[in-house]
């Protein structure tokens, strides 16, 4: 059910991605699906009462194993996250580019103008 | 898990005005609460490095975009595209749905990792392994920088390309150029 | 020319706070960097936190103020220094062990025992510094539009 609940915040991105004319609700939707597709990578990775992946004081390595959540999908997600920044920033500039150039932020407009 | 599935139902409400509002300010700031939720529903997965990382990220992300959008026009662009392509893409969307909610059944039920099923995974490797051999007691940073640090390098590459083209696009343009331009609107 | 850096920024209260703070945050940053090994954190969080430092001192205090402190082009070539150790630091690992840091591989001794805080804060460095432009790079083409004339422009082509 959960998992579910991810694919609903995937799905409202990727409508708002398809529907939307403007181009910063454009990008914000794709913000959307990138949250929605985090929180999924780490819920798969997620044991019921587990600890966080970190050797405390006191603990063996056998015991972090039997009660850690899974370290894989967080050190993939964190990139994730640095890479959709990344993206974000680029877009974000494109965005102001297309801004300077066209005077709107409507795509239908932009076409319109083309040439 | 009841509080997981109330985080993320808090999310797609957030998630559904920052799409249907029609003031741009307003949804770069429901986006931005959705993205603090996220933070707060990393902290009880326990993910405590994702959680800080998304918090800062997170207001970044707020700030590189209301400096592109403010003193811009933020309610003029407001609809939708046509109605035929919208219930085409609703559709789509829907059927997305439903076939990743099949796809979701083949997964390990909720609460159980990949290490509950099979006996010598990676992962298990990892915790097992980790801290005695990079000596890092955190098993994350061990994996981003110890195991998988060709991965660390490529994202070091991704994001300098990503803020060189962005420098590259909104570099000002010459003064020539921008005389040119000018004369261009005048003559219009 | 002085009236205009002496009006800029936000008002006093703003600055007031901003100079208490920007220290802290910094220290705090490269806390999370250095500790990253047995504390969360790491050098993504602890550089976007360094950048936020220097955003949060150039919101306050206004652009020029905010150059002054650290340019565009000293941030542009920090942030490519440390992606120079990084690679330098991979590309010297590599030749030698043929593995990347999994085992302690390095240049030096001390650098062989250390090579995760290396990377770490190479990582920290490339992330601010890289951070602190684009911001500094928006900043200033919002300074530009918002003059007006692209809108008069807009406004005779429709």
């Amino acid at each position: 059910m959960v998992y579910a609940l991810c694919l609903v915040l995937i799905a409202i991105g990727l409508y708002g991605v398809v529907v939307k004319k403007n181009v910063v609700k454009i990008v914000i939707s794709l913000a959307i699906i990138e949250y929605g597709i985090n929180v999924l990578l780490v819920l798969i990775g997620y044991r019921s009462g587990g600890c966080a992946p970190i050797l405390q004081q006191g603990m063996t390595a056998a015991t972090l194993v039997a009660n850690s959540v899974d370290p894989l999908p967080q050190a993939l997600v964190l990139t994730a996250i640095m890479i959709n920044l990344g993206m974000l920033i680029l877009m974000v500039a494109i965005c102001i580019r297309l801004y300077e150039r066209y005077g709107t932020f409507d795509i239908t407009e932009m076409r319109r103008l083309k040439g | 898990m009841s509080l997981l599935a109330v985080l993320l139902v808090l999310m797609i409400i957030g998630a559904i005005i920052a799409i249907e509002t029609t003031n741009l300010l307003s949804s770069i700031v429901c986006v931005g609460a959705v993205g603090f939720l996220i933070s707060i529903a990393f902290l009880f997965m326990g993910a405590p490095d994702l959680a800080i990382t998304q918090l800062v990220v997170e207001a970044l992300c707020l700030i590189i975009l209301i400096r592109a959008t403010i003193n811009r026009d933020l309610t003029s662009v407001t609809g939708d595209r046509e109605f035929f392509g919208l219930t085409v893409t609703v559709a789509m969307v829907l059927v997305c749905l439903i076939a990743g909610v099949k796809v979701f059944e083949d997964f390990p039920a909720f609460g159980q990792t990949v290490m509950d099923r099979m006996a010598d995974t990676p992962s298990s490797v990892y915790l097992a392994h980790g801290t005695e051999q990079t000596g890092a007691r955190n098993v994350i940073t061990a994996l981003i920088l110890g195991y998988r640090n060709y991965d660390a390098l490529g994202q070091v590459a991704v994001i300098f390309c990503a803020v060189i083209g962005a420098l590259a696009i909104l570099r000002r343009p010459a003064k020539k150029d921008q005389k040119a331009k000018d004369s261009e609107a005048d003559a219009v | 020319m002085n009236d205009r850096t002496q009006h800029e920024g936000m008002d006093l209260v703003a600055k007031a706070i901003a100079g208490w703070l920007k220290g802290f945050i910094l220290l705090f940053g490269v806390y999370l960097v250095l500790h990253s090994h047995e504390t969360p954190g790491g050098g993504f969080a602890g550089g976007i936190i360094i950048a936020c430092a220097f955003i949060l001192f150039t919101l306050a205090e206004g652009q020029h103020a905010g150059m002054k402190l650290l340019s565009k082009h000293a941030a542009a070539k920090l942030a490519s220094v440390g992606a120079l150790i990084f690679l330098g630091a991979a590309i010297a690992s590599a030749c030698r062990k043929g593995a990347l840091g999994a085992d302690h591989a390095g240049i030096l001794l001390f650098l062989e025992k250390n090579a995760m805080s290396l990377y770490d804060l190479a990582l920290a460095l490339v992330v601010s510094m890289l951070i602190y432009v684009v911001f500094s790079v928006t900043s200033a083409v919002h300074v530009t539009v918002k003059d007006g004339q692209r809108k008069m422009f807009r406004q005779r082509r429709t």
